[in-house]
């Protein structure tokens, strides 16, 4: 048995679970993956999918730790007063400070689905022990900005119309019948129009941000593996947030994306989450 | 002030191979009893949304005094073995090691089992095997197992639908199938199709409550069933709140209070 209960932290209420890696592979070079929570879901993650990751990821020489944030799962609820981000972001940073203090690794690579995807990406942000971060369907609130989260809902809206409705027969019919709302289809079209004429301009005023964080994390030679679920909103956020940067972003290797399609948010299908563990396992042997 | 989050134990258990993963909540000190519960969980998917809902009853139950252990079974949660690899043969020999494990670390007198869904089910057949159980909470229990594999089957198929039009299943091969995120292979739907609770007829302990929090009650059969068999029942409806069902806000980790408050004061008065 390769998993090892923990309890840590500064009040030693965070329960984790340390996956030791298979001995012959291992060494020295090899970064530890820590899995944070998606939502309220414990450290199993949603379908157990964290512990098949873990183990398989260990078989292939990682250390691995999956943990719960206070007040999630096993750990007990933090009587600190902070915002939940904060919180959780501290609390990433003491389990990379357990793996460092008790297994005397210094390099760490940060992997969560929804909220653990925010978390990830911010934690990686504030701590150079992080080098490598693996934000999975990472949520439209991954920033604080409602403007921009209404935009990725209209657009998402229009999109449909410009994709599907408007080159429909029926749905001209249905128009016609005053049974569709034509004043959406028009207001998309004309918005899909003017999208390909300012895109370039409009995005790049909207990307700072995320670009600025993604440089960041590149001048110090980590290139984030974003990985959505096909039609995911979150991909439609990180599509928006960068616009046409993201071409940039991709060829210069500042970022990889991959979607892996036909699955829902928590990648119920048993092939889609084996699909994810092997693009995990495509990814990781890059940052021995 | 020490809390039952400051008091409690993660471990592993059992035989190196099949190592089982389980947290040890020890009895509030002024209030303890001779008396280990050992929390039952369901299978599956019902595993993974009513977890909160064993956390929060294993501190009720160690703040009223009891030894209370929950476990992941066999190739179920932080457990050792793949998702693939639950049988129910296996989880009713997990529920004996658990048995022995929480008899091993205390001195107690009584051993009570409590489990939602199919682990009420692992709590039957492991009370009337074993013999030496005292009481066994049964909430919601999965009274006949082909009717569950339907309610699988369904609800899964209905998230297929919702989410992906189109597609018909996402199955590999014919002869394997998953339900709601995790594998269903013939070896447990074998197993499962064989699970009827009206079968039972050795009593799998002396006292049982039957508690119910879904909308709809059992029609009052199994009820007869059970006294049929000499148990002394109690029987509780609670409706509206079933954790293991997907809920629109179920990550906002809502639990069954009254529930949870009802089976603690059961055993608390059947177990003094």
């Amino acid at each position: 048995m390769r998993d090892k209960a923990v309890l840590f932290g500064k009040t030693k209420s965070l329960v984790g679970i340390i996956t030791e890696p298979t001995p012959v592979f291992s060494g020295n070079d090899f970064p530890a993956f820590v899995f944070l929570n998606s939502g309220f879901l414990h450290r199993v993650g949603p379908h157990r999918l964290y512990v098949k990751a873990a183990r398989k990821l260990a078989e292939e020489g990682f250390f691995v730790l999956r943990f719960d944030f206070s007040g999630i799962g096993d750990s007990r609820a933090s009587e600190v007063e902070s915002l939940s981000d904060e919180r959780a972001i501290n609390e990433t940073q003491e389990a990379l400070n357990y793996l460092n203090a008790t297994r005397g690794i210094d390099r760490f690579i940060l992997i969560g689905i929804c909220s653990g995807a925010v978390i990830s990406f911010k934690a990686a942000l504030c701590d150079p022990r992080v080098v490598g971060v693996v934000p999975i369907n990472a949520p439209v609130y991954f920033d604080d900005n409602e403007e921009m989260r209404s935009s990725v809902v209209y657009d998402r809206v229009a999109r449909h119309y410009w994709r599907s409705a408007l080159f429909s027969l029926k749905s001209w019919r249905r128009a016609m019948k005053g049974k569709s709302r034509y004043q959406q289809i028009i207001r998309s079209t004309t918005s899909q129009i003017k999208r390909l004429f300012v895109r370039k301009r409009d995005m790049s005023s909207r990307a700072n941000n995320l670009v600025a964080d993604l440089q960041v994390l590149s001048a110090r030679g980590i290139s984030p593996l974003f990985i959505y679920s096909g039609g995911d909103r979150g991909l439609d956020y990180l599509q928006s947030r960068l616009g046409d940067e993201i071409h940039e972003l991709k060829k210069y290797g500042k970022l990889r994306i991959e979607v892996i399609q036909d699955t829902d948010h928590t990648f119920t299908p048993l092939c889609k989450q084996q699909h994810l563990i092997e693009i995990l396992l495509d990814w990781a042997p890059g940052l021995i | 002030m020490i809390s039952e989050y400051d008091m409690m134990e993660p471990f592993y258990f059992g035989n190196s191979a099949r190592s089982l993963f389980g947290i040890y909540h020890p009895p509030q000190l002024e209030k303890a009893r001779n008396v280990g519960v050992i929390l039952c969980y369901p299978m599956g998917e019902d595993y993974i949304r009513s977890h909160r809902a064993f956390v929060r009853l294993a501190m009720l139950l160690s703040s009223a005094g009891f030894h209370t252990l929950r476990f992941d079974y066999y190739g179920c949660g932080d457990s050792e073995g793949d998702s693939d690899q639950g049988e129910i043969r296996q989880w009713l020999a997990d529920i004996s090691t658990a048995v022995e494990e929480l008899k091993g670390g205390s001195d107690l007198n009584q051993i009570c089992l409590a489990g939602l869904r199919l682990g009420g089910n692992l709590a039957m057949l492991a009370g009337a095997e074993r013999g030496d159980i005292d009481g066994i909470v049964l909430w919601n229990p999965v009274i006949n197992g082909r009717k569950y594999i339907e309610e699988l089957t369904t609800l899964h198929q209905e998230k297929i639908r919702n989410f992906f039009p189109g597609v018909k299943s996402f199955s590999e091969g014919e002869s394997y199938r998953e339900a709601l995120g995790f594998p269903l292979p013939d070896s447990m739907l074998k197993d499962l199709e064989k699970l009827d609770l009206y079968a039972i007829r050795q009593k799998p302990a002396s006292k049982i409550l039957f508690i119910e929090s879904s909308d709809v009650s059992e029609d009052g059969r199994f009820r007869e069933h059970l006294n049929s068999i000499g148990v002394s029942l109690r029987y509780k409806h609670i409706p509206g709140f079933e954790p293991w069902i997907e809920r629109d806000d179920w990550g906002q980790g809502m639990v069954p209070i009254k529930v949870l408050q009802f089976v603690v004061s059961w055993i608390s008065e059947m177990f003094p």
